[in-house]
C-alpha cells in the first residue's frame, strides 16, 4: 500500500521538483506556505492538473508515467476530493450530490453511509440546493460526496480554509471521527500548521517546489526548515486512565513520567491521541506547588535556554523522551536560577491542553 | 380565405427544414461549440470568424456559391453524385446543407458563451468521482446550460423559417421539396395576390413572436429561493 | 398623308434646342443592357441626365403604384402596364408594346435539332406564375405535350433560369433567346421556340403621369421608334411590331 511519485516539471512561478514515497496509512499532511506548490502536487496526484514529466503510482496502478506516455484519467483513479470551495453541482440537491458517484465501478471501500451522514450533521441539509447553504454545510456535503464515492484514497485541497473558526474547528473533529471510523488514507493540504498537528499522522513539508522535511509532526515540529512554528509541542500518548466522576482522562506520553491530566470529552482508555501544548501555556518552577487549580505538575529537565527579544526566554526541557517548549521573561528564568541540566516542575493547565 | 394547399404543403416543408436544420446544427454544433469553447488552438479566432460569417453575409452570396458548389462538377456536387448518383441543387437535403451554413452561427454562438461560462472546477470534481466526459456532459453540461441550449434551439429554428436569399438561389421553386414559405409569399407578391400574401406573412409572423417570447418568457430568471 | 406629318414633327422635335432635363426611366431585368445602349445611342455625349432603374417587373410596379418618381416604365409583360393603365396612373394612350420576347432551348453540352428535343431528367424553366417567359415555355410545352411539372425546375426569373443551366446544375432549359446573344452562347446548343407556340411574349412600356411635361421623355420615346432603335431591339435577340401600329 503506498503512493510513489517522481516528478520534474516547470509551472509558472516555481519548478516542482520532488520525489516521494509514502506508505498510504493514516493522515498525511502537505504543509507549506501560499505558492510552495502543495496544491499542484495534490491535483497532479488527482489527475486534474497538466501533467509534466515524471511518473506516480499508488499501490498497483501506474496512474501516470511521462518516459512510457502513460496517464490515467482521474476518472479511473478512485480517488475521491474535497476541494477548497467545495463544488457542490448547483443543479441537483445535496442527496443527489451524495449519490452521484453510486452509477460508476469504484473499488474503494464501502462506508456506512448512514454514519457518515450522521456524524456530519447533514439529514436537515439533504433536500436541499447546494446554493443555499453555508460554508461549511458545504464543506460537510462535500466530503461526504468525496467519501461515498468509495476512493481507495481521499485527497483534501485545503479544505477549511475559507471556514470561519466555529466551522473549522468542527469539521477538524469530523474528520478525525471519520478516519479513526474507517481507516481511509488521506492526503491533507493545508498552510495551517493548527490543522497539520490536530489532524497528521505523518508529514511532508514542501517549500518552492521541492520537500524540506518528512517524518513525524511531533519530531518535525522543533525543526526549522519544516516551517512549523516553534512555539508549540506535539505529544503522542494513549489514555491510561479515565476519572468518571470529574471527566477527567490521564494520558501517558512518555514511560517513567508522569501522566498528562486533560479533559475526557469522549475519550476512552486505550485512545492514541496527540496532545498539543503552547508553549506559553506552560510554567516553571523549582518546587511542586500546593494549594493550587493547577492539574499538571510534571517532573522535567531543562535542556538549553535562548534569549528570544529583551523580554522573554526561550527554555526547552525534557518530558521524559518529549521535547517541550517554554516561553518565561527572562526576569523569570534569573529570579529561579534556571540552568541547563537543572530538574524543575512544569506547570500545566488540564483545560490548556488540546488534542 | 382558406390556405390552399400549395400552403400547407410550404407550411409542412418549412417546418420540416427548420426542425432538420436545428436538430444537425445541434448535432455537430455542440462539439465546436466546446471546442471553441476550450482550445488555445492559434486558429481558433480565424475559426470563430468562419462561424460568424453568415451573420453578415449577404444570403444571397451564400446562395450563389452553394450554387456553384452544387453543380455535378463542383466541390461538393461532385462527391454527392459519386455517392448517390444524384444531384444536389433543388433537393431538400441541398436545401439543409445550405440552411446549416446560414443559420450555423445563430446555434453555435450561444451553445460557446454557455459552454465558455460554465465552471470548470465542477466539471474536475466530477470526474474525481468517476464520471466520463460523455456522462459529465449529459449530467453537468447540458443542465448547468441548459439557457444556453434553448436560445440555440430557438433561434436556430426561427431564424431558418424566414430564410429566403439562399433558397431563391439553390431550390428551384419545387412544391413539396423546396418551395418554403417565404418562397412561396414572394411568388404571392409577384402576381399580386396580396390577399394570401397577407394571410402567410402574418402567419409566419405571428409564429416567430410567439416563439420568441415563449424563449424570453423560459429564461427570465426565477425569483432567487430565500436562505430559512 | 400621316407619315409626312409625323416625319416632319419628329424632326420638329429632335432639332429643338438642347435642354438638360432629366430622365428616370425604370426596366425589367431582363432588357436593362438593350436599354442603356439604346441611351447610348441617343445621347452620345452624355448631355441629358438620364438615370435607369432596374429591378424585376413585380418590384418596380409596386414602386410606381406608390409613388416611386419614374418617367418610363419598361416592363417585361403586358399585365402590368395594364394594371397601370386601369388605374390611371399614365399618360392616356402612352402604352405600347417596345420589344417582343423570344424563347429558346438551350442546352449547353448538346446540340438540339428542334424544340421537342428534350433530355432525360430536369428542366429549367422561369416561373410561369410570374414571368412571362416562363409562362411562354409552359405554353410550348403543352402544345407540344410534353408538359411534366415534376421535372421542372423553376427560376424566379428568366435570369435565374439561365443561372440554373449555366451553372451545370440542369441539363437543359427555356431561357431569353436576348441573353443567349447577349452571353455569346455558340448558336448549336440552342433553338429558338416558333412564336406561334405560345402567346406573344409582348413587352409593354408605359408613360407615367408624372412626366406629362417632359419634353426629354417624349424625344426619348420618338428616338425608340427610329429605324436605329429598332434594329438594335432586333439584334439584340427581340422582335418589334410594325412600325404603324
Amino acid at each position: 500500500m503506498s503512493l510513489e511519485l517522481e516528478l520534474h516539471h516547470h509551472y509558472p512561478g516555481f519548478t516542482l521538483d520532488l520525489s516521494l514515497n509514502w506508505h498510504a496509512e493514516g493522515i498525511c499532511a502537505l504543509f507549506g506556505p501560499s505558492g510552495c506548490g502543495k496544491s499542484t502536487l495534490l491535483r497532479l496526484i488527482a489527475g486534474i492538473e497538466q501533467p509534466g514529466r515524471g511518473y506516480v503510482r499508488f499501490q498497483d496502478q501506474l496512474w501516470q508515467d511521462s518516459d512510457r506516455g502513460i496517464w490515467t484519467p482521474p476518472q479511473q483513479r478512485d480517488i475521491g476530493v474535497v476541494f477548497q470551495d467545495g463544488r457542490l453541482f448547483p443543479n441537483m440537491t445535496v442527496a443527489d450530490n451524495l449519490a452521484f458517484a453510486d452509477a460508476y465501478p469504484r473499488r474503494g471501500p464501502e462506508l456506512e453511509r448512514d454514519w457518515v451522514i450522521e456524524t456530519l450533521q447533514l439529514p436537515p441539509l439533504l433536500q436541499r440546493s447546494p446554493e443555499t447553504l453555508s460554508g461549511g454545510q458545504r464543506q460537510r456535503a462535500a466530503l461526504a460526496r468525496a467519501l461515498f464515492s468509495r476512493p481507495r484514497l481521499l485527497l483534501m485541497d485545503e479544505p477549511l480554509s475559507a471556514l470561519d473558526l466555529r466551522s473549522r474547528q468542527l469539521i477538524l473533529e469530523l474528520i478525525r471521527q471519520l478516519h479513526d471510523r474507517h481507516r481511509l488514507p488521506m492526503l491533507y493540504v493545508t498552510h495551517s500548521a493548527d490543522e497539520v498537528l490536530r489532524l497528521a499522522d505523518q508529514l511532508i513539508c514542501l517549500q518552492q517546489g521541492r520537500i524540506s522535511a518528512q517524518g513525524l509532526p511531533a519530531e518535525l515540529l522543533g525543526r526549522p526548515e519544516s516551517g512549523l512554528p516553534d512555539d508549540q509541542a506535539l505529544l503522542p500518548g494513549q489514555v491510561t486512565a479515565i476519572d468518571t466522576e470529574y471527566g477527567l482522562a490521564a494520558v501517558s506520553c512518555s514511560a517513567n513520567a508522569a501522566p498528562v491530566w486533560i479533559p475526557a470529552r469522549g475519550l476512552t482508555i486505550g485512545s492514541h491521541l496527540n496532545l498539543c501544548l503552547q508553549a506559553r501555556d506552560i510554567a516553571l518552577s523549582r518546587h511542586p506547588v500546593t494549594g493550587t487549580s493547577l492539574q499538571n505538575q510534571l517532573p522535567v529537565v531543562i535542556d538549553s535556554l535562548q534569549p528570544l527579544d529583551s523580554a522573554s526566554m526561550r527554555v526547552d526541557v525534557c518530558f521524559g523522551t518529549c521535547r517541550l517548549p517554554v516561553i518565561l521573561t527572562r526576569r523569570a528564568c534569573a529570579e529561579l536560577e534556571l540552568t541547563p541540566g537543572l530538574e524543575v516542575i512544569a506547570l500545566i493547565k488540564s483545560v490548556a491542553v488540546e488534542h | 380565405m382558406l390556405p390552399t394547399d400549395q400552403d400547407l404543403a410550404a407550411v409542412w416543408l418549412t417546418l420540416k427544414l427548420a426542425g432538420a436544420t436545428t436538430a444537425l446544427l445541434l448535432l455537430l454544433g455542440t462539439p465546436l461549440a466546446w471546442w471553441l469553447a476550450h482550445t488555445r488552438c492559434r486558429f481558433k479566432v480565424t475559426i470563430e470568424a468562419l462561424v460568424a460569417l453568415p451573420l453578415v453575409l449577404p444570403p444571397t452570396v451564400l446562395g450563389f456559391y452553394l450554387l456553384l458548389a452544387f453543380a455535378p462538377d463542383g466541390v461538393l456536387g461532385a462527391p454527392w453524385q459519386w455517392l448517390t448518383g444524384s444531384g444536389l441543387a433543388f433537393t431538400f437535403t441541398g436545401l439543409l446543407i445550405g440552411s446549416m451554413l446560414y443559420s450555423l452561427p445563430f446555434v453555435v454562438q450561444p451553445l460557446q458563451s454557455g459552454f465558455e461560462q460554465l465552471d470548470k472546477g465542477l466539471l474536475q470534481a466530477a470526474a474525481t468521482l468517476g464520471a466520463g466526459r460523455l456522462a459529465r456532459f449529459r449530467r453537468l453540461v447540458l443542465p448547468l446550460c441548459k439557457r444556453s441550449v434553448l436560445t440555440a434551439i430557438t433561434l436556430g429554428f426561427t431564424h431558418t423559417l424566414g430564410e429566403f436569399g439562399v433558397v431563391l438561389m439553390i431550390g428551384g421553386n419545387i412544391p413539396g421539396s423546396t418551395q418554403v414559405l417565404s418562397i412561396v409569399l414572394y411568388d404571392q407578391v409577384e402576381t399580386l395576390d396580396y390577399a394570401r400574401a397577407h394571410w402567410l406573412a402574418g402567419g409566419l409572423l405571428l409564429f416567430s413572436l410567439l416563439t420568441l417570447l415563449l424563449l424570453y418568457t423560459t429564461l427570465r430568471r426565477r425569483p432567487l429561493e430565500v436562505m430559512p | 398623308m400621316k407619315r409626312i406629318m409625323f416625319s416632319f414633327f419628329s424632326l420638329l422635335l429632335l432639332s429643338l434646342p438642347v435642354n438638360a432635363e432629366t430622365l428616370r426611366l425604370a426596366v425589367a431585368a431582363n432588357f436593362t443592357a438593350v436599354l442603356e445602349q439604346l441611351v447610348t445611342t441617343f445621347d452620345p455625349e452624355q448631355q441629358h441626365d438620364i438615370s435607369i432603374s432596374s429591378a424585376s417587373t413585380g418590384v418596380l410596379y409596386t414602386q410606381i403604384t406608390r409613388g416611386a418618381p419614374f418617367d418610363i416604365f419598361f416592363a417585361a409583360d403586358r399585365a402590368r402596364p395594364e394594371r397601370l393603365e386601369a388605374e390611371g396612373l399614365i399618360l392616356p394612350g402612352s402604352r405600347r408594346t417596345y420589344a417582343i420576347g423570344q424563347l429558346a432551348l438551350w442546352q449547353p453540352k448538346h446540340a438540339p435539332q428542334s424544340v421537342t428535343d428534350l433530355l432525360p431528367g430536369r428542366l429549367a424553366i422561369a416561373n410561369p406564375d410570374t414571368a412571362p417567359y416562363g409562362l411562354a415555355a409552359q405554353q410550348t410545352l403543352q402544345a407540344n405535350g410534353q408538359w411534366e411539372p415534376k421535372r421542372l425546375v423553376q427560376g424566379t426569373n428568366i435570369a435565374q433560369a439561365y443561372q440554373f443551366v449555366d451553372s451545370g446544375n440542369v441539363d437543359q432549359g427555356f431561357v431569353a433567346l436576348s441573353l443567349l446573344l447577349q452571353q455569346q452562347v455558340p448558336a448549336k446548343h440552342w433553338i429558338a421556340v416558333p412564336g406561334h407556340l405560345h402567346d406573344p411574349i409582348e413587352q409593354q412600356l408605359v408613360q407615367l403621369k408624372r412626366s406629362e411635361n417632359n419634353l426629354l421623355a417624349e424625344r426619348f420615346l420618338l428616338f425608340l421608334s427610329t429605324p436605329t432603335a429598332r434594329e438594335l431591339i432586333k439584334q439584340r435577340g427581340y422582335g418589334i411590331v410594325d412600325a404603324a401600329h
